[in-house]
C-alpha cells in the first residue's frame, strides 16, 4: 500500500536529482507534463491545507488562468481567455524581438498566482518550484530565463489585479452560518455539526455568468412530513436506497465523494481523512486527458483554464442557490421521522442541500471538456487512486458526471431532484462558458 | 447468583434500592458500536435493551439456596437511556431515605440522576438538580466539602490546565451544540471538571420545599482544569476537617491532538489502523492533589505532596494501609506498576492531624452497613458527614471505613449513625485518635422522618401565583457570535428590565418591564385586591414592526404635570452600529396609565445604549437624563459614549437637550457603560454621578454646581479595572455616608485576572475587511512541564482564523498556533496600531466610602463569586438594624465553550452593620431565581406588604413578599435622601433613586420598624423634614 503513495508525484523529482547530480544538462522539461505537475502539486496543497470546495476552485481558476495566459504565445493566433471574462482587463503582451520560454513563465504566473490567492503550505510548493526553475536555467541562455520569468510574473500580477477584488477578501469578515430550526430549512449536520461552508459565496464576482443566480433553478418541493407528499417520497427514496445498496452503488458513492476532509470517529479518537475535492477531481481528470489526447502544451493550458472557469462559475451558481433555499439534508429529516440512528454511507458535507454541488460543477466540466473532446472521449479516471486506492473507467465525460451525479443519492446526501436539478444547472453554466469561450 | 450478562460492562454499585434489606445491584455499560457515533444528537430515551444502556439488578436473596439471585430489572425501573458509562456512585441525594444513582456518562449522553421514586422505579432528574455537567465525564464522588452536611459531587472531563495542551486538544466555539441541546433537551455540557456545591432544597411558591439544586464552581475551586482525568477521590488526606480532592489522569495516546487529526502525514483513508497509532503523540502527565482550603476553593499541592511523578494513571483508591491514622493512595498506572503512596501526615505533624475512623458492622445480608449516613458533631457545632459506600471515583473501591480529619480538635460530641433501615443510633463522647466499630444496636432507635414539606423560617415568600402574574419573558435568540467570532459574552441578552411606579395616580405601585425585539413592554398593573393585570405597552400593529429590543426603562415625570412617564432606552447588538433601532423612545403619560410616543423630545441618539437614570442634576426643579452607551455593535470594544440629558421642557412642551460636552465632557467615549447611579458620594449635597462598566475602573463624576468631573483618580479605587456590570448603595457601615456594592463577572470562569495577570483584548478590523477583529487573552500557564504563566490568545486557533483568515496562514498548523502568545499573534505594528482594553479585578466587592472622597474596595464574600450579579436591592431585610443585600444574578450569554454563568440562585446576604455579610441559605431566605436572573426591584403591594420582583431572561417574571411585616413610608418625587435613627443611637443615611442598579428602577419608599425614632427626609433642594416615632 505505501508504495503507491509516492509513484506519480515523485517521479518527476526523482528525474531531476539524478540529472542534477550527473553534472551534465538536465534532460529538458516536457511541458505538457510539466502543466499536469504544476496542477498536481496545487492539489497536493489545497488538499493539505483542507481548503473546502467553493475555495479551491477559485484557487484552481486563478491559477489556470495565469498559466494558459503565459503559455498561450507559444503558438501564434492564440487568443487570451481571460480577456472574454468579466473583470479582467487587459493581458500583457511579450515584448518583441525578446526571448522566451512560455512554459517557463506560465510555471511562474501559475505558482505566483498560487501564493497569492492564496495556499498557506507552501514550503512544498518552494521546493518543487525551484527543481523547475533550476532546470530551465540549466537549459536556457540567461536573458530567455529572466525575460521568461519576468513575463510570467507580469501576467501573475494581472491576473491577481482582478482576483483581489472578486469579493473574495471582504467575505472572509462575514458571519457564521447556522441555519435554523424551522422545519423543512438546514441547520448542521452530524456527526460534528459545523456551520454551513462559504454562504456568502453569492458575491463572488463570476468569470462569464452575469450574475450568480442566472441560472436559478425552480422553487424545491415544500417541506411535508406526511407519507404521499412529495417531500416525503424524495425523502424515503433516499432512505430506502440507503437500505438496499448494493456494492457497486456503494463504490460509486465512495468513489465520487471528493468530500475534502472527513472527519472519522472512534470513540474519542478523531482524525481527519483527506482527498481531492469535487472540482480537484475534474482538474485531475483534464489532466489525464490532454495526455490521452495528446494535445499540445497550449491546449493543456487551455483546457485547465476553461474548466476551472467551468468549476468555478459552477459552485458560485449552486452555491447561491444552497443559501436561498437553505434546504434540509437528508440525515436530518429521516433522523427525524423515519429512523433516529440512521447515518448516511458518506458525510454530509456542512452546507445546505439544494442543489448538489457535485452534480453542478462536474455537468458544468463535462459540457467544457465535451466540447474540447468531444462526446465520446472515452477514458480511465485514476485522479483519485492516490488517497482512495481506485480507478475507474468512463465511456465519456457525461457518463463519469451521471455517475457523478447520482452517487451523491446512493451516499445518502442528496435527494435524487436535487442531483437532477444540479446537473441541469451546471449544464447551463457549462454551456455559456462553451458560448463565451470557445465558439 | 442470577444469569451471566456480557455487556461492556465498566463499574457495579452495590446498594439496597428497594429496601427489603438486601444488597442490590447497578452495573454501568459502555459500548461502541458502528455506525452508532456517541457524539451524534438523538432523543435521549433509548428502546429497552439498547445496547450501551446501563443495568440494574435486583437482589432475591434465596434463603434455601443461601445465596443472592439477580435479576435484570431495568425496564421495569425505567433505567432506559444511551449512555457511554464510566462510573457510578449511589447517594441519598434528597434525603428522603431511599438511595439515588449518579452515573457519568462520556461523549455526547447526559449523565443520569436517577432518584429513586420509592416504588421500584427511577426518574432520570440530572437538569432539575444540575443546570450543566460536564461532557466527557469520566469518574465521580460525593462528598461534602464544606462541612454543611449536604453532599456535593465531582465529575472529571478532560480539559488540560495549561496553554499548550489546551490549544492542541480543545474544539472551537460551537454554538451549534447549544442549539442541539435545546433541541434535543439535553442538559448543557462543558468540557471540564465540575464541582458540584449542594445549596440545600430550594423553596418554591408559597413556601413550599423541592429538590435540592447544585451549584457548579469548578473554575472558581481551582479544580476544573486536570487534562484527560479519570479518578476523582473526595476524602481528607491531610486530617484536617475538610475534603481534599485527589484526581488521577492519563491516556497513553492523545487521540484529540488537533495536528493528528488534520495534518498528519498523508491523511488518506488509505492508512491502515495501526499506521495511524504510530502517528498519535503520547504525553505522560502527573496526577493532581488539591488541598481544601475551606473556603471552596482548593490549592493545588501536587508537588508539595509528592505526587509529581508523569503516569498514565486511571483507577484508584484510598485506604489506610499502615493503620496510623491517615489515609494512603493506590493507583494503577497503564503499561506501568501500580502506584502505593504512603501518607505521612500523621507522622509529620500528629498534633493538627487528629482523626476518627468508624467501620460499621451491619446486618447478616448487608455486613458492611452500605447506605448507613454518619454524621460527627464536634467543637462547638461543627460537624461532618459520610455516606457509607466504598464505590468511589472510577472503576474502584475504596475501604469500607468512613474517615473524619479533625485538625487541631482531639474531642468528639457524639457520633449519629443513621441505617439504611432508617434506624439511628449515637455513641457520646468516643476516644479520637483511632478507629472505632459501631455494630448495629438493638437500641437504635426509628428516626422521626423530618417532613418539612414547608419553608416556614424564611425570610422571603414567592407569591407569584397569588398574584396573579404568569409572565415568561420571550425572546428570539440572536447570536451575537456569529458577526464577532471572538467575542466573550452576548448583547442581546440583558432584558428584561423592569421599572416600578404608580402609572394610573390610583395609588398603588404598577410594574413595567421591557420587551426584546418583536415584543412590547408588558405593563403589570397592581389592582387593589393585590393583584396584578397585565397589558401590552403597544398595540399588535406596531409591535410587529417593533425591531429595537427595551434595554433600561425609567418611569419619571419629565413634563411637571405629576404623573409618570416613561423613557425606554435601546439596545443590543442585533443590528450594525447606528441603526435607526437604537434610538430610544419616550412615552407620555396622559394621567391615567396610557402611553402616547413623543418623537420629538429627546435627541437623535442611535448609540447601542442599556441604562437610564433621572436625577435633577442642574437644582433647577425638573429630573434630568442619564443614558449609558453600552457597545458600539459589532465593533466590541470600541469605546462609546455615555450621555447627559437636560431637562428644558417648557408649558408642557417636552425638551430634552443632549449637554454631554457642556457638563459632562468625561463621558464622551468613556467605554462599555453597564449601569450608573446618581449618588452624592461626598455628601454636599449635589448628586455625584458613579458610571461602572466593561474594561473599566469605577468611575467617580463629583458633581460641581451642575457640571461633572471625573475624580476617579484620587478616590484610592482607580487601579480595580473590571467588567463592572452594576452598582446600588448602602449605607453599610451606618456611618452616614453612601457606600457600594458593585457587581463584576465573579471568580466561576475560565477568564481569571488578576493585578500581574490582567485579562485583556486587543482589537481592530488588521485585515480591513470590515469587521472589527478582538482578540481577548488571559494568562495561562506554558505548558504541563513550564508553569509559567504567560499572556495567550483565549480561544482555539480554528476560533481565531474564523474572525481572520490571515491567522490561517500565520500559524500553520497547530503546534505554532499552541505555543504563541499575544506577541506572537499580532505583530509589533498592529499591536502598536490596536485597542487595546484590561481588567485586572473580577471580583464583585464592596466599596466603603472612607469620607473626603476616598474610597476602599473588597472583594464580596466567596458565595456572590459564584456568578455574574445584576439586579441587587439593598434594605434591612431581616430587621435587625443593618442593611442586607439581595442578589439577582447569572449570564447565560457567554461563549459557548467558557459556558453559561449560572451558578446563582438569587442570593441574600446579611449585612452586620460594618460591611461584612454572611451568606443565608435558598431555605434561609426563600429566594430561589435559578434562571439567567436580570432585574430586581422593590415595591410596596396593594395591602403594605413588602414586594419585590426578579426577572429572568426567557424565564418567569418571580414576586417575593417579606414575610415579616415591616413599616412602609412613600416619600416625594424630590426627596433625595433620609437620615434614619434607632432608638439605640445607630443612624444611618439612604438615598432614594431613579433607577438604580442592573436594568432596575424600584418604587420610591422607606422600609422601617418599631426600632426605628427618627426619619429626617431632606429633597433634592436640600430642604428637610422630620418624622417621629
Amino acid at each position: 500500500m505505501k508504495k503507491i503513495f509516492n509513484v506519480c508525484s515523485s517521479l518527476l523529482l526523482i528525474a531531476f536529482f539524478l540529472v542534477s547530480c550527473s553534472q551534465n544538462k538536465p534532460a529538458p522539461l516536457n511541458e505538457v507534463d510539466l502543466l499536469i505537475n504544476n496542477e498536481d502539486q496545487l492539489t497536493q496543497v489545497i488538499i493539505y491545507d483542507v481548503f473546502t470546495p467553493p475555495v479551491a476552485s477559485r484557487i484552481y481558476v486563478y491559477s489556470s488562468l495565469a498559466s494558459y495566459e503565459a503559455i498561450r504565445f507559444a503558438k501564434e493566433g492564440t487568443s487570451s481567455i481571460a480577456e472574454k471574462l468579466n473583470g479582467f482587463g487587459k493581458m500583457p503582451v511579450p515584448e518583441k524581438g525578446k526571448n522566451y520560454n512560455f512554459s517557463l513563465a506560465a510555471t511562474k504566473a501559475f505558482f505566483k498566482v498560487t501564493r497569492n490567492v492564496k495556499v498557506f503550505s507552501i514550503d512544498s510548493l518552494t521546493k518543487y518550484e525551484e527543481s523547475v526553475y533550476n532546470n530551465y536555467k540549466a537549459n536556457l541562455d540567461e536573458a530567455t530565463y529572466k525575460n521568461s520569468i519576468a513575463f510570467g510574473d507580469t501576467v501573475a500580477s494581472a491576473i491577481l489585479a482582478r482576483a483581489k477584488k472578486d469579493g473574495y477578501a471582504i467575505s472572509r469578515g462575514k458571519q457564521k452560518y447556522l441555519g435554523s430550526n424551522e422545519p423543512g430549512k438546514w441547520r448542521p449536520t452530524p456527526p460534528d455539526y459545523l456551520d454551513g461552508v462559504e454562504w456568502c459565496w453569492n458575491t463572488m464576482k463570476p468569470m462569464v455568468l452575469d450574475s450568480a443566480s442566472q441560472f436559478m433553478p425552480n422553487r424545491p418541493p415544500a417541506y411535508e412530513t406526511k407519507p404521499g407528499t412529495t417531500f416525503y417520497g424524495m425523502m424515503k427514496e433516499v432512505y430506502d436506497i440507503n437500505k438496499n445498496l448494493t456494492d457497486e452503488q456503494k463504490l460509486i458513492a465512495k468513489y465520487w465523494d471528493d468530500n475534502p476532509f472527513v472527519i472519522e470517529h472512534a470513540g474519542h479518537m478523531v482524525y481527519g481523512n483527506k482527498k481531492i475535492t469535487p472540482g480537484g477531481h475534474w482538474i485531475g481528470i483534464t489532466a489525464q486527458v490532454v495526455k490521452q489526447a495528446n494535445a499540445d502544451a497550449v491546449k493543456s493550458a487551455q483546457s485547465f483554464a476553461l474548466t476551472a472557469v467551468a468549476l468555478f462559475d459552477g459552485f458560485i451558481s449552486c452555491w447561491d442557490e444552497k443559501y436561498r433555499s437553505s434546504y434540509v439534508r437528508p440525515v436530518t429529516v429521516i433522523n427525524e421521522l423515519v429512523d433516529k440512528n440512521w447515518m448516511p454511507l458518506l458525510q454530509t458535507p456542512p452546507f445546505p442541500e439544494y442543489t448538489s454541488g457535485h452534480s453542478t460543477i462536474t455537468a458544468s466540466a463535462a459540457t467544457v471538456l465535451t466540447k474540447l473532446y468531444g462526446e465520446n472521449f472515452a477514458f480511465e479516471d485514476s485522479s483519485d487512486y492516490h488517497y482512495i486506492g481506485l480507478k475507474r473507467k468512463f465511456s465519456s465525460f457525461q457518463a463519469a458526471a451521471s455517475e457523478a451525479s447520482i452517487s451523491r443519492v446512493y451516499g445518502g446526501i442528496h435527494y435524487r431532484l436535487s442531483v437532477n436539478t444540479g446537473a441541469e444547472q451546471g449544464k447551463k453554466v457549462g454551456g455559456l462558458v462553451v458560448k463565451k469561450l470557445l465558439e | 447468583m442470577g444469569y451471566p450478562d456480557t455487556s461492556f460492562s465498566t463499574m457495579a454499585s452495590f446498594f439496597d434500592y428497594d429496601k427489603d434489606g438486601d444488597l442490590d445491584m447497578y452495573l454501568v455499560v459502555n459500548e461502541i458500536k458502528d455506525p452508532h457515533t456517541p457524539n451524534v444528537f438523538h432523543p435521549k430515551d433509548q428502546d429497552p435493551a439498547y445496547f450501551s444502556s446501563s443495568k440494574l439488578f435486583q437482589n432475591n436473596y434465596d434463603s434455601a439456596l443461601h445465596h443472592p439471585v439477580y435479576t435484570d430489572v431495568s425496564a421495569k425501573a425505567g433505567i432506559v437511556r444511551e449512555g457511554y458509562g464510566h462510573s457510578v456512585v449511589v447517594t441519598d441525594i434528597n434525603k428522603d431515605g431511599w438511595p439515588d444513582i449518579f452515573v457519568t456518562n462520556d461523549y455526547l449522553p447526559n449523565d443520569y440522576l436517577w432518584i429513586n421514586n420509592q416504588d421500584g422505579t427511577f426518574t432520570d432528574q440530572l437538569s432539575v438538580y444540575f443546570k450543566h455537567s460536564s461532557v466527557n465525564s469520566m469518574g465521580v464522588d460525593v462528598a461534602d466539602i464544606n462541612n454543611d452536611g449536604l453532599l456535593d459531587f465531582c465529575t472529571l472531563d478532560m480539559n488540560p490546565r495549561d496553554n499548550y495542551r489546551k490549544k492542541m486538544m480543545l474544539n472551537p466555539n460551537s454554538y451549534q451544540t447549544f442549539q442541539n441541546s435545546d433541541l434535543y433537551g439535553y442538559n448543557y455540557q462543558y468540557v471540564r471538571n465540575t464541582l458540584q456545591i449542594n445549596q440545600g432544597p430550594r423553596v418554591n411558591q408559597n413556601d413550599s420545599i423541592g429538590s435540592p439544586i447544585f451549584s457548579e464552581i469548578g473554575f472558581l475551586s481551582g479544580i476544573a482544569e486536570t487534562d484527560w482525568s479519570w479518578t476523582p477521590l473526595l476524602v481528607d488526606f491531610d486530617n484536617d476537617g475538610h475534603r481534599d480532592l485527589i484526581v488521577t489522569n492519563g491516556f497513553p495516546k492523545d487521540v484529540t491532538d488537533h495536528d493528528f487529526i488534520t495534518y498528519r502525514n498523508k491523511a488518506y483513508s488509505f492508512a491502515t489502523k495501526s499506521q495511524l497509532l504510530v502517528e498519535i503523540p503520547e504525553v505522560k502527565i502527573h496526577n493532581y492533589a488539591f488541598k481544601n482550603n475551606a473556603d471552596l476553593t482548593f490549592s493545588d499541592v501536587t508537588s508539595d505532596w509528592g505526587l509529581k511523578m508523569p503516569t498514565f494513571s486511571n483507577g484508584a483508591a484510598y485506604a489506610d494501609l499502615d493503620n496510623d491514622g491517615d489515609l494512603d493512595l493506590i493507583v494503577n498506572n497503564i503499561n506501568d506498576e501500580a502506584s502505593i503512596y504512603q501518607n505521612k501526615e500523621r507522622q509529620i505533624n500528629k498534633e493538627t492531624s487528629h482523626f476518627l475512623q468508624v467501620a460499621l458492622e451491619g446486618y447478616d445480608i448487608n455486613k458492611g452497613g452500605l447506605g448507613a449516613f454518619i454524621t460527627i458533631f464536634y467543637d462547638k457545632g461543627q460537624k461532618q458527614v459520610w455516606e457509607n459506600t466504598p464505590y468511589r471515583g472510577y472503576l474502584s473501591t475504596v475501604q469500607n471505613i468512613a474517615q473524619f480529619g479533625l485538625g487541631r480538635v482531639n474531642k468528639i460530641d457524639s457520633i449519629q449513625v443513621q441505617w439504611p433501615t432508617g434506624e439511628v443510633q449515637v455513641l457520646y463522647n468516643p476516644k479520637v485518635d483511632e478507629k472505632i466499630t459501631i455494630p448495629i444496636d438493638e437500641d437504635s432507635y426509628p428516626v422521626k422522618k423530618e417532613n418539612n414539606v414547608f419553608a416556614t423560617r424564611s425570610l422571603f415568600k414567592e407569591i407569584t401565583n397569588e398574584l396573579e402574574v404568569h409572565y415568561m419573558h420571550q425572546q428570539e435568540d440572536f447570536i451575537d457570535f456569529n458577526i464577532q467570532k471572538l467575542l466573550p459574552h452576548k448583547f442581546s441578552e440583558y432584558g428584561p428590565s423592569i421599572a416600578v411606579g404608580d402609572i394610573n395616580g390610583d395609588g398603588i405601585e404598577d410594574m413595567i418591564l421591557g420587551g426584546a425585539s418583536h415584543y412590547s413592554a408588558q405593563i403589570f398593573q397592581q389592582q387593589a385586591n393585590g393583584s396584578f393585570k397585565q397589558s401590552s405597552l403597544l398595540n399588535n400593529l406596531t409591535y410587529a414592526s417593533k425591531l429595537s429590543s427595551d434595554q433600561g426603562l425609567l418611569l419619571l415625570d419629565v413634563d411637571g404635570d405629576a404623573d409618570l412617564d416613561l423613557y425606554i432606552t435601546a439596545g443590543g447588538y442585533e443590528f450594525k452600529t447606528n441603526d435607526k433601532n437604537y434610538q430610544d423612545q419616550l412615552y407620555i403619560n396622559n394621567g391615567k396609565g396610557v402611553f402616547t410616543k413623543d418623537t420629538t423630545a429627546i435627541p437623535l441618539n442611535t448609540t447601542s445604549k442599556l441604562c437610564v437614570r433621572a436625577v435633577d442634576y442642574d437644582k433647577d426643579g425638573d429630573l434630568d437624563l442619564f443614558v449609558s452607551g453600552r457597545v458600539d455593535p459589532w465593533n466590541y470594544p470600541k469605546p462609546v459614549s455615555s450621555f447627559i440629558y437636560r431637562n428644558d421642557s417648557k408649558e408642557g412642551k417636552v425638551k430634552y437637550t443632549d449637554v454631554t460636552k457642556s457638563v459632562a465632557k468625561d463621558l464622551i467615549n468613556i467605554g462599555l457603560v453597564c449601569d450608573a447611579l446618581f449618588t452624592d458620594f461626598d455628601n454636599d449635597g449635589w448628586p455625584d454621578l458613579i458610571v461602572t462598566g466593561e474594561w473599566m475602573p469605577i468611575t467617580f463624576l463629583k458633581n460641581e454646581k451642575g457640571t461633572f468631573k471625573n475624580v476617579t483618580n484620587t478616590t484610592g479605587v482607580n487601579n480595580q479595572v473590571g467588567l463592572w456590570n452594576t452598582i446600588t448603595s448602602g449605607d453599610f457601615d451606618n456611618d452616614g455616608d453612601m457606600d457600594y456594592i458593585v457587581g463584576n463577572t465573579g471568580r466561576n470562569s475560565f477568564y481569571r485576572a488578576s493585578d500581574i495577570h490582567p485579562i485583556s483584548i486587543y482589537a481592530k478590523d488588521f485585515d480591513n475587511n470590515g469587521s472589527y477583529d478582538a482578540f481577548p487573552t488571559l494568562y495561562l500557564p506554558t505548558s504541563h512541564t513550564d508553569e509559567v504563566k504567560k499572556e495567550y490568545p483565549a480561544q482555539t486557533r480554528d476560533d481565531i482564523v474564523k474572525q481572520m483568515i490571515g491567522m490561517r496562514a500565520k500559524f500553520q498548523n497547530y503546534k505554532t498556533y499552541a505555543t504563541a502568545t499575544k506577541d506572537q499573534l499580532l505583530s509589533k505594528e498592529q499591536l502598536a496600531a490596536a485597542q487595546v482594553v484590561k481588567a485586572n479585578n473580577l471580583s464583585s466587592s464592596y466599596i466603603q466610602n472612607k469620607g473626603a472622597g476616598k474610597f476602599e474596595m473588597t472583594a464580596l464574600l466567596i458565595q456572590a463569586q459564584f456568578s455574574v450579579l445584576n439586579g441587587m436591592q439593598v434594605d434591612d431585610y431581616d430587621g435587625d438594624g443593618n442593611l442586607d443585600l439581595l442578589i439577582n444574578g447569572n449570564d447565560y450569554g457567554t461563549e459557548v465553550s467558557v459556558g453559561r454563568y449560572d451558578a446563582l440562585n438569587g442570593l441574600l446576604l446579611k449585612g452586620n452593620g460594618q460591611g461584612q455579610f454572611s451568606p443565608l441559605s435558598i431555605l434561609e431566605s426563600g429566594i430561589f431565581i435559578p434562571g439567567n436572573g436580570k432585574a430586581l426591584v422593590k415595591l410596596r403591594g396593594a395591602k403594605g406588604q413588602y414586594l419585590m420582583a426578579a426577572s429572568q431572561n426567557r424565564g418567569p417574571l418571580k414576586i417575593y413578599a417579606l414575610k415579616k411585616p415591616s413599616l412602609l413610608l412613600p416619600i416625594l418625587p424630590d426627596d433625595a435622601s433620609a437620615i434614619i435613627e434607632y432608638a439605640n443611637g445607630k443612624k444611618r443615611k439612604e438615598e432614594f433613586y431613579y433607577g438604580n442598579s442592573f436594568l432596575s428602577q424600584s418604587a420610591r419608599f422607606i422600609s422601617y420598624n418599631e426600632k426605628v425614632k427618627l426619619i429626617t427626609i431632606i429633597d433634592q433642594k436640600g430642604i428637610s423634614r422630620k418624622n417621629k416615632y
